[in-house]
């Protein structure tokens, strides 16, 4: 999903050459991943990949998703999608069809209720935290099973705020959906930029969790390629499944050139990661400064991607105009069903501080 | 109660699409297979396109990118509509770029259809038609063809099976998998049909390129009028041998696209920058490369025919397309019983009729997007098969 971001954003984006998205940190792309799918062009790949996607690609993520500490093969347990708006649409319907019910969380991306909304989904939602923040708690978690959710869709960390799940509550939410026999599409995409100070535990490290499990996100985090439109999903064989015949069915295949782009950047993201994360952080702490001094308290989060706050803020309007000039990328709340939250993504711009 | 003859009960294909990847997989174990199954141009994308391409996406990775598409691809494919379908649109309104021909397929069947709502379906038919509009919730009501007439699309059959739930038409020309292509005089019936019953037509146009014996193709929305409650699609996989980029586009009328870019941002999102500067490439450049291969098809489609002649097996003389459907009757087989028997015996892969409709499993689809020497070879293995039986 992107959201257009205003004016002074799209200059700086056309002067830098950062992409205009604020769903994620905006970064260049590594020229070798172009490279790598220019050189798979050479060499004839313009055909049709696989269903689940190219087998490099897959084995690429399955190693990926072991450093979240998710324990699955390529075969069987991954597929490759058109960006993260696809999987969600995939991972919903495959799941949701045939009168399930689906629980959503009443402020989530706004690109959930899109995806529930195609066909004739039934679903329920999960308000807030009791606390006032704007992700689901355990007990908003319970109540809808209690009223009888089959499916429940949880982002963690949450795409508006960057909050995560503690240990304990992911363990309590495993036990909760053991005992009510329910299923999880889980939204990790900001799962490997979590703070370093923070410990981000994984669906896929708890193995009732993980049994129980979609994950998915899009494609490579910090990369600079989300506009080349990757995705996946992951989980367990006969979640799968139904998915990989569902994706079928909606566009054969995921675009094979943009797939082996993908490819030729695993090699490039686990060294990029690390020093993007570094960055990010100092970048984060510059944009928590700034805050300070505008006597602004940021919401809750975990990860380097994202600073929210609630209104109302100091200066209201002016205030937003300043944060863009500095540098950080402004999205409403509004889209995500939180009109008086405002997300800042934190971009390199930031440093300049 | 009587029934209508010309009025098919939506029965269920024999086949299922997970059935044709099944057959699929089974043929990668044969390393001397022959695959004329899948619609994949055996052509990788053209050198051209590749190299325009390459350069392209030095200058771009990441730009605004909305749902319905770059403006400079949507100004392209106004272009190749206006030039080779004789249809105006707005490229700010009326075109939406889509992950390829079946997602616009899939797309457009969302967009066109609610719950219960009936829609005509001309049989055989391209298998996933069918999950479509099952996905959709709508009634396929099959308008059948035969083999006796070409495969032609009758506007009376087609306007016997109209009711007052009837919502949509589908037009494929040229139809896969019977590769028969709808004339011009009942393109003006059918959508004078679609006027009268206030039916919204989805055109696929997909193989609008590759047509012979001097036939042409008329897009339904280049008529006068049609437009307004026609949708049509097309894609660059198959004209340009790009299957694997994922581009296609639908075009309509502005009243109907606002409902098409909705659905399509909430089953996907935007498309890949990449597929987008790809069918750019491909749209901006020449194309001398569709007249060559237009040239290797009409060619291999005689070595297929003569194959099929010397076995003696009857199908619809192809008018356009890249696919035979040959009646195999004779042999006594059911379709997935004789693909399933020529991959094992003769490792030579092609569809089952059964898949494009259950009146069909006596027919099998063959592609004829290998080689002259391939087809030859095939034809060959397939006769020596049948000659030891």
């Amino acid at each position: 999903m992107t959201h257009t971001s205003s004016s002074p954003i799209e200059s700086a984006a056309r002067a830098y050459g950062w992409s205009p998205i604020t769903d994620y940190p905006p970064f260049y792309m590594p020229a070798e991943i172009r490279e790598g799918m220019i050189q798979a062009l050479a060499r004839g790949e313009t055909h049709y990949a696989p269903v689940p996607g190219v087998p490099a690609l897959r084995e690429a993520l399955a190693r990926y998703l072991a450093t979240l500490g998710w324990r699955l093969k390529a075969d069987g347990n991954t597929v490759i999608t058109n960006g993260e708006q696809e999987a969600r649409f995939l991972a919903i319907q495959a799941l949701c069809r045939d009168g399930k019910i689906l629980a959503l969380p009443a402020q989530a991306h706004p690109g959930v209720a899109q995806a529930a909304g195609v066909g004739q989904v039934q679903t329920i939602s999960m308000p807030g935290s009791q606390d006032g923040s704007p992700e689901p708690d355990i007990a908003a978690i319970l109540t809808a099973l209690e009223r009888g959710a089959d499916v429940l869709y949880l982002e963690s960390p949450h795409r508006l705020t960057g909050k995560a799940f503690e240990a304990d509550e992911l363990a309590a939410i495993a036990a909760a959906i053991e005992a009510a026999d329910a299923r999880v599409i889980w939204d990790q995409s900001l799962a490997s930029l979590v703070r370093p100070d923070r410990r981000y535990v994984s669906p896929g490290a708890i193995a009732a969790l993980a049994a129980r499990c979609l994950a998915l996100a899009a494609l490579w985090p910090t990369l600079g390629m989300e506009e080349y439109q990757l995705g996946y999903i992951a989980g367990d064989e006969a979640l799968i499944q139904p998915i990989q015949t569902l994706r079928q069915i909606i566009g054969i295949c995921t675009t094979t050139p943009a797939q082996w782009a993908a490819v030729a950047g695993a090699e490039h993201m686990a060294n990029l990661l690390q020093e993007r994360l570094t960055e990010l952080t100092l970048t984060q702490e510059q944009g928590l400064a700034f805050l300070q001094q505008a006597r602004v308290t940021p919401l809750d989060g975990d990860t380097v991607a994202y600073l929210a706050f609630r209104a109302p803020w100091p200066r209201g309007a002016s205030l937003l105009a300043e944060l863009t000039q500095v540098g950080f990328l402004v999205a409403s709340g509004e889209p995500f069903g939180a009109p008086d939250v405002v997300r800042l993504t934190t971009t390199s711009r930031l440093l300049a501080l | 109660m009587t029934t209508n003859p010309d009025r098919a009960q939506p029965a269920a294909p024999a086949i299922s699409t997970a059935t044709l990847y099944g057959l699929m997989a089974k043929a990668r174990a044969y390393d001397d297979r022959i695959e004329l199954g899948r619609g994949d141009p055996d052509f990788d994308t053209p050198p051209h396109i590749v190299a325009a391409f390459a350069e392209a996406i030095k200058r771009v990775w990441s730009e605004p990118n909305p749902p319905e598409g770059i403006l400079p691809l949507r100004v392209a494919i106004a272009e190749r509509l206006r030039r080779v379908n004789r249809i105006e649109a707005d490229p700010e309104t009326e075109i939406v770029v889509t992950n390829g021909g079946q997602h616009a397929l899939f797309v457009m069947v969302q967009a066109a259809l609610a719950p219960g709502d009936e829609i005509l379906v001309p049989d055989p038919n391209y298998n996933t038609y069918r999950d479509a509009i099952a996905f959709a919730h709508g009634v396929r009501v099959s308008v059948p063809t035969h083999i006796e007439e070409d495969f032609r699309v009758d506007p009376a059959r087609v306007a016997a099976a109209i009711t007052p739930r009837t919502r949509g038409l589908l037009m494929v020309s040229p139809n896969n998998p019977a590769a028969s292509v709808i004339s011009r005089g009942d393109v003006q019936e059918l959508t004078e049909l679609a006027r009268a019953h206030h039916l919204t037509i989805l055109a696929d146009d997909i193989y609008d390129r590759f047509l012979y014996d001097g036939l042409e193709h008329v897009s339904p929305a280049s008529l006068p009028g049609v437009k307004d409650y026609t949708l049509t699609l097309n894609a660059v996989s198959k004209q340009y041998a790009m299957c694997g980029w994922r581009l296609g586009w639908i075009a309509g009328p502005a009243h109907l696209m606002e409902r098409v870019r909705q659905i399509k941002a909430s089953i996907s999102g935007s498309t890949s920058l990449v597929a987008q500067h790809g069918a750019l490439a491909a749209l901006n450049g020449p194309d001398d490369c569709i007249v060559e291969m237009q040239q290797a098809y009409a060619r291999r489609r005689e070595v297929v025919m003569q194959g099929l002649d010397r076995l003696g097996l009857r199908y619809g003389r192809p008018q356009g397309g890249q696919f035979i459907f040959a009646d195999i009757s004779s042999t006594g087989m059911t379709s997935l019983e004789f693909a399933a028997w020529v991959l094992e015996e003769a490792h030579v892969l092609l569809y089952p009729g059964g898949a494009f409709g259950a009146a069909f499993d006596h027919f099998i689809r063959i592609t004829f997007l290998q080689p002259e020497e391939r087809l030859a070879e095939a034809l060959e293995r397939i006769a020596r098969l049948m000659n030891k039986s």
